[in-house]
C-alpha cells in the first residue's frame, strides 16, 4: 500500500540538469556547482556555484557561494541540430564570501549608517552567450555539453564606473569562461 | 581582463610605493630650508578628481612633494587601491599615502601594506620630520596598538639631531569616532615631545577645518576630501610654516 502511494507521487525530481565549472568571473579562479534549467524551452537557469579564491598577495584564500540566475531567450539550432547557438545569455548573480574579514551589515560598534554597503555580499550583472554541444553517444552520462562566456560587472565596479568617466580604460568589467554538463534524462 | 574576486588581493605593478617614494623625498630635499608640499585626503571614489589633481599638481614646479591622508579605498577592494596608485604614479611628485579607515574593510589593510607599506612611518624633509600614524582605532577592535604609542616612542629617539621641526599626519583626528579618545591626552602629549612641534593634519571629515583641539596651539588642520577639488598647500621655513587652501 505504501509503495503504491510512493509510486503515485508526481515525477518531480530534485537532481540537477547540469553540473558546471567556471574559470574567473569574480567569484573565484575556479568555481564549480550544478544548476536546473527550467520554463518555456529552457529558456531559464539558476545555478548554485562555489568558488575557491587562493590568497595571491593577501593573508588567506577565501570561498564564495554564488546563486545565479540566466535567461536565455534565443536558440539557434545548426548543424543537424548537433549544435545549439544561444546569441544572448543574460542575467543576475548574487555571491558571499566566507570570512569573519566581511560582513552583511556593519557591526553595532560602529555609529549608525557608517557603512552603507556589505563586503561579504556582492550582486553582479552579466550578458555573455554560449554555445552546446550535443554528445554522438545514445548512452552517456552527459547529454550534452554547453561552452558560455559572460561579460560580468559587480554593483562596487559599476558605480565606480558611473560616476568616474576616467575609469573608461580601467577592467571594471570581467571576463568568466564557463562549460556546463547536461545530465542525460 | 578575468576578474578572480573583487577582495582576491591579485597586486600588479608598484608595490611598497612609500618607501620608495620616501627614499626620493629624503635624498631631494636633504637640509633644504624651504619646502613645499600639498596635502591631498579622502579620494575613495573620486578617481575623476584624483586624476585632476594630479594633471594640476605637474603643472606646479613648486611643490616638493605630496601627502595622501588617506581612503584611497572606499570599499577596501583590491583593485580601488591599485586604481588609485595608478593614478598617483603618473605624478611627477613623489607622494606617501596614510591609511585611512576605508582601507581597512575587508582585508583592505593587508593590501595597504603590500601597495603602501607600514601602517605608521615616517620621513625628513629638509629639517622637519614628518610622523605619518594610523589612527584608525575603530577599525582593528583593539587588536592592534593604535596610536601605536611604541612607534612613536621609537621615533622620539630616532634621528635624532637630524631635523628640527615635527608635522604629524593622520587620517582621523583625536575627537573623531574613529579615534581611541580614551588616551587622546596622553596622544597630545607624546606628540609634544618632539622637536617644534608645527602642526597636525587629518582627512576623514571631508571639509575644511583648522582646530585647536587641546587648546595647546597646536593647530589640526582638516583638509577636504578630493571630491571638492580642494587641497591644502604648506610651506615649511626654517622653523615656522604658512599654509593656504587650494582649489583646483
Amino acid at each position: 500500500m505504501e509503495q503504491d502511494s510512493v509510486r503515485s507521487l508526481p515525477s518531480f525530481r530534485f537532481v540537477p540538469s547540469n553540473y558546471q565549472v567556471q574559470y574567473a568571473g569574480g567569484i573565484g579562479v575556479v568555481s564549480t556547482g550544478f544548476g536546473w534549467d527550467y520554463g518555456k524551452n529552457k529558456r531559464w537557469a539558476t545555478d548554485v556555484i562555489v568558488g575557491y579564491v587562493p590568497k595571491y598577495d593577501s593573508e588567506r584564500m577565501k570561498l564564495t557561494f554564488t546563486l545565479r540566475q540566466t535567461y536565455t531567450p534565443w536558440a539557434i539550432k545548426l548543424n543537424n541540430n548537433n549544435l545549439t547557438y544561444h546569441p544572448l545569455r543574460t542575467g543576475m548573480f548574487m555571491s558571499t564570501t566566507a570570512g569573519r574579514q566581511f560582513w552583511f551589515s556593519a557591526s553595532d560598534k560602529y555609529p549608525s549608517d557608517y557603512y552603507t554597503f556589505s563586503t561579504k555580499l556582492r550582486f553582479n550583472i552579466f550578458v555573455g552567450q554560449d554555445v552546446e554541444y550535443k554528445l554522438p553517444s545514445e548512452k552517456s552520462y552527459f547529454e550534452r555539453v554547453r561552452f558560455y562566456y559572460d561579460f560580468h560587472t559587480s554593483d562596487f565596479n559599476f558605480i565606480a564606473r558611473v560616476q568616474n568617466s576616467s575609469l573608461r580604460d580601467r577592467n571594471y568589467i570581467g571576463i568568466a569562461l564557463g562549460t556546463k554538463f547536461y545530465i542525460r534524462k | 581582463m578575468f576578474e578572480v574576486h573583487p577582495y582576491d588581493g591579485k597586486l600588479s605593478g608598484a608595490l611598497q610605493v612609500n618607501q620608495r617614494n620616501i627614499a626620493q623625498i629624503e635624498e631631494a630635499f636633504k637640509g633644504k630650508d624651504t619646502i613645499r608640499y600639498a596635502f591631498i585626503s579622502d579620494s575613495q571614489r573620486w578617481y575623476d578628481e584624483l586624476e585632476a589633481f594630479v594633471v594640476h599638481s605637474n603643472m606646479r614646479d613648486d611643490l616638493d612633494f605630496i601627502i595622501h591622508g588617506g581612503d584611497i579605498a572606499d570599499f577596501g577592494l583590491t583593485k580601488e587601491f591599485l586604481w588609485q596608485r595608478d593614478i598617483l604614479e603618473k605624478s611627477k611628485h613623489p607622494y606617501v599615502v596614510v591609511i585611512g579607515n576605508h582601507d581597512y574593510l575587508a582585508n583592505g589593510d593587508e593590501i595597504y601594506k603590500k601597495v603602501f607599506g607600514p601602517l605608521n612611518f615616517s620621513f625628513i624633509a629638509g629639517h622637519t620630520k614628518f610622523l605619518c600614524l594610523n589612527t584608525n582605532a575603530l577599525e582593528s577592535n583593539y587588536s592592534e596598538s593604535i596610536p601605536n604609542f611604541d612607534f612613536i616612542k621609537q621615533e622620539r629617539t630616532k634621528d635624532s639631531g637630524e631635523y628640527a621641526n615635527t608635522v604629524v599626519i593622520m587620517h582621523a583626528q583625536p575627537t573623531s569616532e574613529q579615534f581611541n579618545n580614551n588616551v587622546a591626552d596622553l596622544f597630545q602629549y607624546s606628540i609634544n615631545q618632539f622637536p617644534n612641534l608645527l602642526f597636525c593634519a587629518h582627512g576623514h571629515g571631508h571639509n575644511y577645518k583648522e582646530v585647536d583641539i587641546f587648546e595647546d596651539g597646536i593647530i589640526y588642520y582638516q583638509v577636504p576630501n578630493i571630491g571638492k577639488r580642494q587641497y591644502i598647500l604648506y610651506t615649511i621655513t626654517k622653523d615656522s610654516y604658512d599654509y593656504e587652501l587650494v582649489t583646483y
